[in-house]
C-alpha cells in the first residue's frame, strides 16, 4: 500500500474504461474526476438541492461502474453518463425523495448564497441580475422543461443523447426543448419587467 | 410575436442553432435566418441566457468534489486481499461491495429506497426486465391525494347548494345578489393560476415548487404587513353594513364554521404563511367561492357594478388578511383597490395615496399573472391622469 497512482489525465475515456474492466479499479478514479462536476451541476439543476443531488450524483456512479462492462467504449464516456444522472435525478425527484428545495436568496451548503457567489465573479451589476434572473426562471419551470434545458445547457448533450436519458424520441427533444427556451425567456421577461415596474 | 407562418417553426430554429438539422433542412432555415431578424434575435437571446446560466458558479465548496471521489472511491473499494486477484475478482468485489452498500441502504434509508436503486442497477445493466414491485409510498400517497380531492369536491358542491339555500335570505336583504348578477355580463371564471404566455404542461408539483421559489421572507412579511395596514384602513361605514348589504348569513351555522375556518386560517397564515400560499386548491375555492356568491369575474373589469363591489369588499378584505388568497392575491387586491376607488372624490389625497399604493402592490403580487398586471397598470394610469 501506499502506491503512488499513476498520472492517467492523458488517457482517453475509451482506454480508462478498459483498465477499470481489466481489473483497475482506481482507474475509475479519472473517470470521476473527469465527470464529477458536470455530473453534479446537472444533478442539482434537476433537483434543486444539494442533497439530492450529491445522493443522485454517488448513486449514478455506482450504476455506471456496475454498468461499465456492458459500455460501448467507442461512445464518450461523459454523455452515456450524463444519461445516467439524469434519469437518476428525475427518478429522485419523481419519487418525492427529500424535495425541499433550497430558495435562491438561501445560503447553500457552502453559506453562501447565488448573490454572494455572483458577485465575486462578474464585473458589473447587470451581468450579476442578468445571471440571477436566468437562475430564478430556470428554477420557475417544470420539471421537465427544466431537466431538458439542463441535459442540453450544463450537459451539452446532442439531442441522440438527450433522447436516450429521457427516453423519448428525437423529435420529442426538439419540440420539448423549444418549448423550454421559449418558457424560459418568458420567465427572464416577467422577472425583468416586474423588477422595472416596482422601481 | 413571430409569425409561425412566415417563420421557420421554433424547434427547427433552435435545431438550426443546436447544429441538429439535416443538411437540406439547414440550408433551408439558414437561408431564412440570414435575412430575418426577428429570428437572428430569438437565437441570440436564447444563446445569451444559455451562457449566462452555464456561467453560473457552483454552490459548493471546492473541497466537495474530492470529497465525493472518495465516496465513490469507498463505494467502488475492493478489500486488498481481493484486488489482486484479476478480472473476475475485479467483477466480483464491486458486486459484493455494492450488496454490503445496499445492506447499508436498507438499514439507513429504508428499503424502499434499496429496491430503488437496485430497480436502476437493473435497468442500466440491461437485465432482464424488473418485475414491479408494488411502490406502496407511491399508492398511499396517490390514494391520500384522491382523497383530498375528493374532499374539495364535495366542499365544494356543498357551497353550490348552501348558496341556492342563502339566496332568498340576500334577496329580502334588498335583492343586491340578483341586481349584481344581472349587471356583470360575464361569466364569472374559474379562478385558476393564471396560464403562462408560452405553453407549459400542468404540473401542481412543479407549481408549487415554483411558487415556493418565488416567495422569500421579505415577500411573505410585507404580504402580512401590507394585510394589517389595509384592514386598518377600512372605512367603518363599509364596514358595520356589510354583513347585511352582502346577505351573508352570519348567524348560519355553516357560516360561522367557514368564518371560524378562516381565522385559522389567518393564524395558520401568520405561522406558516409559505405553506398556505402553495395551496392553489384553498385558494381557488376561496377566491372563486367569493365571486361566485357576488357574482363577479375572476378579473376586475368595467363592467362590475358598484354595489356588487362594494358588498364584496369586506369578504375580499377578510379573505386577503387571511393568507389564503395565494395566488389570487394580486387579483383580489385589486379588487380592493377598485372598492377604494369608489369611494374617491377629487382632493382626497390620503384616499388617492391609498389606490395608489394598492394598484402598486399589485403589480408587486401579480407575478406571472400578465392579465391583472396589465388591468393594474392601466388603472393606475388612469388615476394618475
Amino acid at each position: 500500500m501506499g502506491e503512488t497512482k499513476p498520472d492517467r489525465s492523458a488517457v482517453p475515456d475509451a482506454e480508462i474504461v478498459q483498465l477499470v474492466v481489466g481489473g483497475e479499479i482506481d482507474a475509475f478514479d479519472e473517470l470521476v474526476r473527469r465527470t464529477r462536476r458536470p455530473a453534479y451541476r446537472l444533478a442539482r439543476r434537476i433537483t434543486r438541492n444539494h442533497e439530492d443531488a450529491d445522493d443522485v450524483v454517488q448513486d449514478s456512479y455506482v450504476k455506471a461502474f456496475r454498468a461499465l462492462a456492458r459500455f460501448d467504449s467507442k461512445r464518450a464516456f461523459l454523455p452515456w453518463f450524463l444519461t445516467i444522472v439524469a434519469r437518476s435525478a428525475l427518478s429522485a425527484i419523481r419519487h418525492g425523495a427529500r424535495r425541499a428545495t433550497v430558495p435562491l436568496d438561501e445560503p447553500g451548503p457552502d453559506g453562501t448564497t447565488l448573490a454572494d457567489r455572483i458577485s465575486d465573479t462578474p464585473p458589473d451589476v447587470d451581468a450579476m441580475r442578468r445571471l440571477l434572473d436566468a437562475e430564478e426562471a430556470l428554477a420557475r419551470l417544470p420539471d421537465d422543461q427544466r431537466a431538458i434545458l439542463a441535459l442540453r445547457v450544463d450537459g451539452d448533450l446532442p439531442y441522440s443523447e438527450i433522447a436516450s436519458a429521457l427516453e423519448i424520441p428525437v423529435g420529442t427533444v426538439m419540440s420539448r426543448l423549444a418549448r423550454a427556451r421559449e418558457a424560459l425567456l418568458a420567465e427572464v421577461e416577467k422577472l425583468r419587467a416586474a423588477r422595472f415596474r416596482t422601481r | 410575436m413571430r409569425n409561425e407562418r412566415v417563420h421557420p417553426p421554433s424547434e427547427e430554429l433552435f435545431a438550426y442553432r443546436d447544429g441538429e438539422l439535416g443538411p437540406e433542412k439547414r440550408a433551408i432555415v439558414e437561408a431564412h435566418v440570414v435575412g430575418c431578424s426577428v429570428c437572428r434575435a430569438l437565437i441570440d437571446q436564447v444563446s445569451a441566457l444559455e451562457a449566462e446560466l452555464r456561467q453560473s458558479p457552483d454552490s459548493v465548496p471546492e473541497g466537495y468534489f474530492d470529497r465525493l471521489s472518495e465516496s465513490v472511491r469507498g463505494r467502488m473499494a475492493a478489500p486488498s486481499s481481493e484486488a489482486g486477484a484479476g478480472r473476475v475478482a475485479a467483477r466480483v468485489a464491486p458486486t459484493e461491495t455494492i450488496r454490503e452498500k445496499k445492506e447499508t441502504v436498507h438499514q439507513e434509508r429504508g428499503e424502499e429506497a434499496a429496491a430503488r436503486l437496485e430497480r436502476e442497477e437493473r435497468r442500466e445493466s440491461g437485465r432482464v426486465k424488473e418485475v414491479p414491485r408494488l411502490p406502496w409510498a407511491a399508492v398511499i400517497g396517490t390514494v391520500s391525494a384522491a382523497a383530498a380531492v375528493l374532499v374539495v369536491v364535495v366542499i365544494l358542491i356543498r357551497q353550490g347548494p348552501y348558496q341556492r339555500m342563502v339566496l332568498p335570505e340576500r334577496q329580502e336583504s334588498g335583492g343586491v345578489k340578483e341586481e349584481a348578477k344581472g349587471q356583470v355580463q360575464n361569466e364569472p371564471a374559474p379562478s385558476t393560476v393564471p396560464a403562462p404566455s408560452v405553453p407549459t404542461p400542468a404540473d401542481e408539483g412543479a407549481k408549487q415548487g415554483a411558487t415556493q421559489n418565488r416567495l422569500d421572507e421579505g415577500t411573505r412579511d410585507q404580504l402580512s404587513k401590507k394585510a394589517d395596514e389595509v384592514a386598518m384602513r377600512a372605512p367603518a361605514a363599509a364596514q358595520a353594513p356589510a354583513p347585511e348589504a352582502a346577505g351573508v348569513a352570519l348567524k348560519d351555522k355553516a357560516e360561522e364554521q367557514r368564518l371560524e375556518s378562516d381565522q385559522k386560517l389567518a393564524i395558520r397564515a401568520k405561522a406558516e404563511p409559505q405553506a398556505l400560499a402553495q395551496t392553489p386548491m384553498l385558494s381557488e375555492s376561496g377566491y372563486q367561492s367569493i365571486l361566485d356568491r357576488f357574482g363577479l369575474p375572476a378579473l376586475w373589469d368595467s363592467r362590475v357594478t358598484p354595489n356588487a363591489l362594494s358588498n364584496a369588499e369586506p369578504e375580499l378584505r377578510s379573505f386577503y388578511m387571511s393568507g389564503a388568497a395565494g395566488a389570487d392575491s394580486a387579483r383580489v387586491r385589486l379588487y380592493l383597490a377598485e372598492a377604494a376607488r369608489l369611494r374617491y372624490g377629487p382632493g382626497d389625497s390620503e384616499l388617492y395615496d391609498e389606490i395608489r399604493h394598492h394598484y402598486q402592490r399589485v403589480l408587486e403580487l401579480a407575478g406571472p399573472d400578465a392579465d391583472v398586471a396589465r388591468v393594474a397598470r392601466e388603472r393606475l394610469r388612469s388615476l394618475e391622469r
